[in-house]
């Protein structure tokens, strides 16, 4: 299997450089009303910065507010509170004028290949629509021709005609990316662009997103609960519990020496090949005696389920706490979390 | 495991009747299952795994014919009988008798298996009461045992559907599957849509269950990482067929097939240092137009014009000590470091 090496093995982590971010998020808030006075806090006060050129993941379980963070991102959801700015500038997506200008610039790839193409229509109309609205006196035919080769979906002639039901999943997800692509964004929002392919699609369809984002210089936020792909694909981790940022940093070094339980948590529920025979295995099963909760409504919202809780944790959310330059973490505990290598706390947590 | 097979498939072929000839979705396929035993099925979307499952319970409609094979079913339960049943066989009312009872599936949708508009107990208990005859009220407090099993809370019984989580929808599908005692259990994608936590959760519930009723699992995924750590032994099929048959450990330190070193191959690791990457070029083969031999070769990296006039059939694998080790591959490659280079 020597086609093509999509991430070299040792790259370093982009530099986190005194450059100009292409979008910024600042503290950003959303609420959802869910009737009877009770609100439900999807997204609390997350901040941080998309470059050019490089990839922020986003990693949580469902329900953890990472799709509406993006979609807040998107201009598809009012802010409760905080502050988008692209290129530096302001946000504002008020009228219909604005917000298809804002439309060309940041883009959305969706998860589902399978129901975000409209059946009825071709390859070619789901690319031609795009490019007529985002790109005014352009060649059409052209314009279409160069998108298709940037997702490898070539010969175009071969699949311009086709419908949605006669293409694979993975030529599906290019050709959303195609139409995302069509209004030349400097901004790509993808939601777990990946999840519905197969395992052996996957690698392919990140190399591809890693191919563009380095010659477009697209800055790209990767939603993903997969959170060993985003330390193959991103620059940046961002890991989410119940709507807030608990733990980010240089990807290499969350995946490594996670210090949030929550992150240990996720990295030792992963599917670990390395370890034949683990838990999973015959004899080695530990009863759980109660399935786990869900977050907790004040203090820490992992106190619920983290085994260094203490009654700080259950009165006080912490905030994030920085641990180095690129890094930090939101835990009262964090002199405990210090593996120094490995999750500590995993036979705990598991 | 030197238990005897539990369930034989052999040389079992399926396919779907289309006007413009038959697709060959499963072809000769060879597996047995072993009492307490845990096989894995490894393939891409459309290699014909979930036509497998249900061909060898007799599920399928047509357009699907099953055309040839046979599936032994050797029950514990059915000692009274000579020999093992012959699933392919049965007439209706054995048939009835042997899924659920003997042979239960946990459907790859949770969110479409479960009916919306009934909820949790009385799904429950419709199976129960379907399949062992005991009395409603009986059934009723099965289905309550059935649900701490699982780790579900008793008040759960009168929810819905669309007030569960995707998790616990899922250990309801399992408490479901394991209702009447069944000696095999299928698994069909159970937590294909489960974010990891989850996923995590609910594969140590399966193993813990497994310790405690002692069945046997045939675990169908796309996910070989998943299936190196919970199976004892691993199927990979493509194109309807099987490319390689060993225990787990085999499969991950001396995969013979090269869509099995592909595999290996593309999931990123999380632990370690990083390693290098490659994914499967192409896409899966058409099962309308398969080359001759070897469905592999148009995505294969070492085919030649000999992969052209293999026969498919599965061959100890020269190289590894375990004659169990079986692959369809008869060309011996490099070793996978060699592969990767």
């Amino acid at each position: 299997m020597t086609t093509h090496s999509p991430f070299a093995p040792d790259a370093p982590d982009a530099p986190i450089a005194p450059v100009a971010p292409a979008m910024e998020a600042i503290s950003l808030s959303k609420d959802f009303r869910l009737g009877r006075g009770q609100t439900l806090h999807a997204v609390r006060d997350v901040s941080f910065n998309l470059y050019s050129g490089g990839v922020v993941a986003l990693v949580g379980e469902s329900g953890s507010g990472k799709s509406t963070a993006a979609r807040l991102l998107a201009g598809q959801e009012r802010l409760t509170s905080g502050t988008i700015k692209l290129a530096g500038e302001l946000v504002s997506v008020g009228t219909q004028h604005a917000f298809r200008k804002y439309k060309s610039k940041v883009q959305y790839v969706f998860q589902d290949p399978f129901s975000s193409l409209n059946p009825v229509h071709t390859v070619s109309y789901h690319l031609e629509r795009p490019v007529r609205l985002h790109q005014k006196g352009a060649d059409v035919g052209t314009e279409i021709n160069t998108l298709m080769e940037q997702v490898r979906l070539t010969p175009a002639k071969q699949f311009l005609a086709k419908y949605p039901h006669e293409l694979s999943g993975g030529q599906r997800q290019r050709v959303s990316f195609a139409r995302a692509l069509a209004a030349r964004p400097t901004v790509l929002l993808a939601d777990e662009p990946v999840s519905m392919l197969d395992v052996s699609i996957r690698l392919e369809m990140l190399a591809l997103l890693d191919d563009l984002r380095k010659r477009l210089r697209i800055a790209m936020l990767y939603i993903t609960h997969d959170i060993a792909s985003a330390r193959y694909f991103a620059d940046e981790v961002l890991v989410m519990y119940a709507g807030q940022i608990v733990e980010r940093g240089p990807a290499e070094e969350i995946t490594q020496q996670p210090r949030h339980p929550y992150t240990q948590l996720l990295i030792a529920s992963a599917p670990d090949p390395d370890n034949l025979g683990s838990t999973l295995h015959r004899g080695s099963v530990t009863r759980r005696d109660k399935p786990a909760e869900g977050p907790a409504a004040t203090g820490c919202p992992f106190s619920t389920r983290c085994p260094l809780v203490t009654d700080q944790c259950r009165a006080e959310n912490p905030a994030l706490i920085p641990l180095s330059g690129t890094r930090a973490a939101a835990c009262w505990h964090l002199d405990q979390t210090d593996a120094g290598g490995g999750p500590q706390l995993v036979p705990h947590l598991l | 495991m030197s238990n005897g097979p539990v369930l034989e498939i052999a040389d079992f072929s399926v396919a779907y009747r289309t006007p413009s000839g038959d697709v060959r979705a499963v072809d000769r396929f060879n597996l047995s299952l072993h009492t307490g035993e845990v096989v894995g099925l490894a393939g891409e979307s459309g290699s014909g795994k979930s036509t497998l499952a249900y061909g060898a319970t007799r599920l399928l409609r047509p357009p699907a014919v099953i055309t040839g094979g046979s599936v032994r079913y050797h029950g514990r339960r059915l000692n009274g009988q000579a020999g093992p049943a012959e699933v392919l066989k049965m007439r209706g009312d054995q048939l009835r008798r042997l899924r659920w009872r003997e042979i239960a599936i946990v459907f790859q949708s949770a969110m479409n298996a479960l009916n919306p508009v009934l909820s949790v107990r009385e799904q429950m208990v419709d199976v129960i009461h379907a399949h062992l005859e005991i009395s409603r009220a009986d059934a009723r407090e099965k289905a309550a045992s059935l649900l701490d099993l699982v780790g579900i809370p008793r008040t759960r019984l009168r929810s819905y559907p669309h007030e569960l989580s995707g998790g616990m929808r899922q250990r309801v599908m399992i408490a479901m599957a394991l209702a009447t005692d069944p000696e095999v259990v299928i698994m069909d994608e159970p937590t294909t849509a489960l974010d990891v936590v989850v996923q995590r959760d609910i594969l140590s519930q399966i193993a813990e269950l497994r310790e405690q009723l002692d069945f046997s699992i045939l675990f169908i995924t796309h996910d070989l990482s998943l299936l190196l750590e919970l199976a004892d032994r691993i199927a990979v099929m493509y194109a309807g067929q099987l490319l390689e048959i060993g225990t787990a450990a085999e499969i991950k330190s001396e995969a013979a097939h090269p869509y099995t070193k592909g595999l290996l191959h593309s999931f990123p690791s999380l632990r370690g240092p990083r390693r290098e990457l490659a994914g499967i070029p192409g896409s899966p083969p058409d099962l309308r137009n398969l080359p001759p031999g070897c469905p592999f070769v148009p995505r294969c990296s070492f085919a030649t014009d000999a992969c052209k006039d293999i026969d498919m059939g599965l061959k100890p694998v020269t190289s590894s000590l375990d004659p169990e080790h079986v692959t369809a591959c008869p060309f011996v490659l490099p070793d996978s470091a060699a592969v990767r280079a």
